[in-house]
C-alpha cells in the first residue's frame, strides 16, 4: 500500500504553479459588510452569558420541563381549590341562598326571565344589607380574589396543557452535532 | 459614545474576543478580514456571483451569531473556512439533486410531454454580471478548477489561494492528512 504521506506535497510543474501563484481572490459587493451586519444579533453581556451557562446546566430541558409541570399542576389545584372555598361561601351566606332559589323557582317556571329580574330586584336592598352584615375585610378580599382565581384557573389549565404535550426531550439540531 | 477601537495589529483571537464583548467594530473588522478570502473559495466553488455572496453571507452570519462557542485554541481562519467550505459542499450537493434535464423528463412518454417538462432556457443578452463572471472565471486555470471535484477544489484552493498548511487544511475538511495530501496531488494532475 502506498504511504500518502509521503507524496510529493506539490507536483514538477512549473506552469501550473506559476497559474495557481497568479489566482487572485475576488471582492464581494460593496455593502456587503452591511448586509451580514443586518443579520447578527449582538452577544449579551458577560454576566448575563455566565449565569445563562450555570443556569442552562442546573436547568436541564427534562428539569425545566418537571418544574413547570409541578407548578402548573399546583397552580390549578390552588385556584380550583380557592374557586370552590369562594363559591361556598357564598352559597352559604343568606344572599346566596337567596338568589339561587329565585333562579331555581325561574328555571322550574320555563325560566320566566320577568320572575328572576323580579326576583333579584326584590333581593337587592337585602343584598345590600348582607354585604354589609359581613365583615367588610373578608367579603372585600373575596370579591377581589374571585376574577383572579377564575383567570388563574384558566390560565394554569392552558399551562397545564401546554406542558404536557410538550416532548420531555428536545431535537439535537443536525448542524450543531457535526 | 463609544470610541472606534483600531484592530490592525491586533490577531484574530483578540478581535473576536472583543467581538464577543458585543463591539461591531470587532465584527466589521471579521467582515473585513475575511470577506475575500471566504467570497473567494466559495465563488470558485459555486462559479455565481449572486449565489457566492448569499452563501458568504450565511456563513458570515453563523459564525458572528456563534461567536460565543468559538474556542480560542483553535484558528478563526479554519473554523470560518470550514462553514464556509460546508455550505458550498452543501449547495452543490442540493443543485445536483434538483438538476432539470434539458430535453425534459426521463419518464416522459410522448414528443408533447417531454416538451412540457423540458427546462425552458431564455434567450437573453448577456448580463454585465455574467460578463464580470465570465472575466473573472474564464482563464484556462480557473476552467481547470471548475472540472475538478468539490472536495479537490477545497484542497487546491485552501492550499494555493489560502497558502494554508496541509495541517490546516486537513483540520477545516476534518480529513486525514494523507487523504489531503494525495487529494491536492490528484487534483493538480488533473488541472495539468
Amino acid at each position: 500500500m502506498t504511504d500518502q504521506t509521503q507524496l510529493p506535497p506539490n507536483g514538477e510543474d512549473p506552469v501550473l504553479d506559476r497559474q495557481l501563484l497568479a489566482l487572485t481572490r475576488f471582492k464581494p459587493i460593496v455593502v456587503f459588510e452591511d448586509r451580514v451586519l443586518s443579520g447578527v444579533w449582538r452577544p449579551a453581556p458577560m454576566f448575563v452569558l455566565i449565569w445563562q451557562d450555570r443556569l442552562s446546566r442546573v436547568f436541564t430541558p427534562a428539569r425545566r420541563w418537571m418544574l413547570a409541570g409541578v407548578a402548573s399542576l399546583g397552580s390549578f389545584g390552588s385556584a380550583m381549590i380557592l374557586g370552590h372555598l369562594v363559591t361556598n361561601h357564598l352559597l352559604n351566606s343568606d344572599l346566596g341562598l337567596r338568589v339561587s332559589s329565585a333562579m331555581a323557582a325561574g328555571a322550574t317556571e320555563n325560566i320566566s326571565w320577568d320572575r328572576v329580574s323580579g326576583a333579584v330586584a326584590s333581593i337587592a336592598p337585602a343584598a345590600a344589607g348582607s354585604i354589609s352584615g359581613l365583615p367588610a375585610a373578608s367579603f372585600s378580599q373575596l370579591a377581589s380574589v374571585a376574577p383572579w382565581a377564575t383567570l388563574a384557573t384558566i390560565i394554569s389549565g392552558a399551562g397545564l396543557y401546554l406542558v404536557a404535550r410538550r416532548p420531555a426531550r428536545e431535537r439535537v439540531r443536525s448542524y450543531a452535532s457535526r | 459614545m463609544t470610541i472606534p477601537i483600531s484592530f490592525t495589529a491586533a490577531s484574530d483571537q483578540e478581535v473576536v474576543l472583543r467581538a464577543r464583548e458585543g463591539h461591531e467594530d470587532a465584527f466589521r473588522e471579521l467582515i473585513r478580514r475575511y470577506e475575500r478570502p471566504v467570497f473567494s473559495l466559495i465563488y470558485r466553488m459555486v462559479r455565481d456571483r449572486e449565489l457566492a455572496e448569499d452563501l458568504s453571507q450565511e456563513t458570515f452570519v453563523k459564525v458572528l451569531n456563534a461567536i460565543e462557542s468559538y474556542r480560542p485554541e483553535y484558528k478563526f481562519s479554519s473554523w470560518i473556512f470550514k462553514i464556509a467550505n460546508n455550505a458550498s459542499i452543501d449547495h452543490l450537493r442540493r443543485r445536483e439533486l434538483n438538476t432539470l434535464s434539458l430535453e425534459g423528463a426521463r419518464d416522459a412518454t410522448t414528443p408533447e410531454r417531454a416538451e412540457a417538462t423540458a427546462l425552458q432556457i431564455a434567450d437573453r443578452s448577456e448580463s454585465s454580471l455574467e460578463e464580470m463572471e465570465a472575466k473573472e472565471l474564464g482563464g484556462a486555470i480557473e476552467k481547470a478548477i471548475a472540472r475538478l471535484r468539490p472536495e479537490y477544489q477545497s484542497c487546491i484552493l485552501l492550499r494555493h489561494v489560502e497558502d494554508k498548511s496541509y495541517e490546516e487544511i486537513a483540520e477545516i475538511l476534518s480529513l486525514p492528512l494523507g487523504t489531503v495530501k494525495t487529494y491536492i496531488h490528484r487534483a493538480r494532475r488533473v488541472a495539468t
